[in-house]
């Protein structure tokens, strides 16, 4: 939900080089079911924390929705998601 | 000369009891205190110091060891010291506990089914570019909803 020049500036000083979206209005937010209500510091609303894993061909596979602001998904098990997708088809 | 050994024990066993109280005390608020500095600094490089925080737990267990042993060691009518700085060790604990787990804990989000197509979206990326989810066919793509940056 931040703004893109708030975004250029987290992507500068951590030095990511992923895209990193701006949803202000939270549709897209909404569009996932991840609105969560007077979750800003200041009592907005805001996203919550989860990852969405999609295929090539556009369907979820695998989502983790944190219920502790503090928690992330361990890296090896979003590894293991992202290696547990099918294979392109026709590749194998 | 009978009295003067006497006291010489009971002052090694006093100063042994503090050491072991205020230890205890000392390893509680190093595991409490050293959450917060490493999981704020370090937490996106340590991801189950952040989650679980498994090392603080253990700093913290071998606190309150230290607060039984001043306990146990503390000669009779001596145990108020080390009783309350173990009191207090069960509540830094207790309210650790307390903001790991409760405090900032979070109702729960279903978030997208399984097996869905995902939801489309445009939206503008850190550089002002517009980005679709149609810009990833054929690709697998993570999607990561984070709370803001504050």
């Amino acid at each position: 939900m931040d703004s893109p020049d708030t975004n250029a500036v987290l992507a500068r000083d951590a030095g990511l080089e992923f895209p990193i979206l701006s949803d202000p209005d939270l549709h897209t937010t909404d569009a996932y079911g991840l609105r969560h209500l007077g979750g800003g510091p200041d009592g907005q609303d805001i996203a919550h924390s989860a990852s969405v894993l999609i295929d090539r061909d556009g369907i979820v596979r695998w989502v983790y929705v944190t219920r502790n602001v503090r928690v992330r998904p361990p890296p090896e098990v979003v590894v293991a998601a992202i290696d547990g997708l099918p294979a392109a088809r026709g590749a194998d | 000369m009978h009295t003067g050994m006497f006291d010489d024990r009971a002052t090694i066993s006093s100063s042994r009891t503090r050491l072991l109280a205020f230890g205890g005390v000392g390893l509680t608020l190093l595991g409490v205190v050293g959450y917060f500095v490493v999981a704020l600094r370090f937490g996106a490089a340590l991801p189950q110091v952040r989650n679980d925080a498994v090392p603080n737990w253990i700093l913290i267990e071998m606190g309150m060891v230290l607060s039984a042993f001043s306990i146990a060691a503390a000669g009779p009518g001596r145990r108020g010291l080390p009783m309350a700085l173990t009191a207090l060790n069960v509540l830094v604990a207790g309210a650790f506990a307390g903001l790991l787990y409760d405090f900032s804990a979070i109702p729960p989000a279903s978030g997208p089914s399984l097996g869905i197509a995902a939801p489309s979206f445009t939206l503008l990326d850190q550089s002002r570019r517009n980005v679709s989810l149609a810009d990833f066919r054929g690709k697998p793509l993570l999607l990561v909803f984070y709370r803001g940056h504050w």
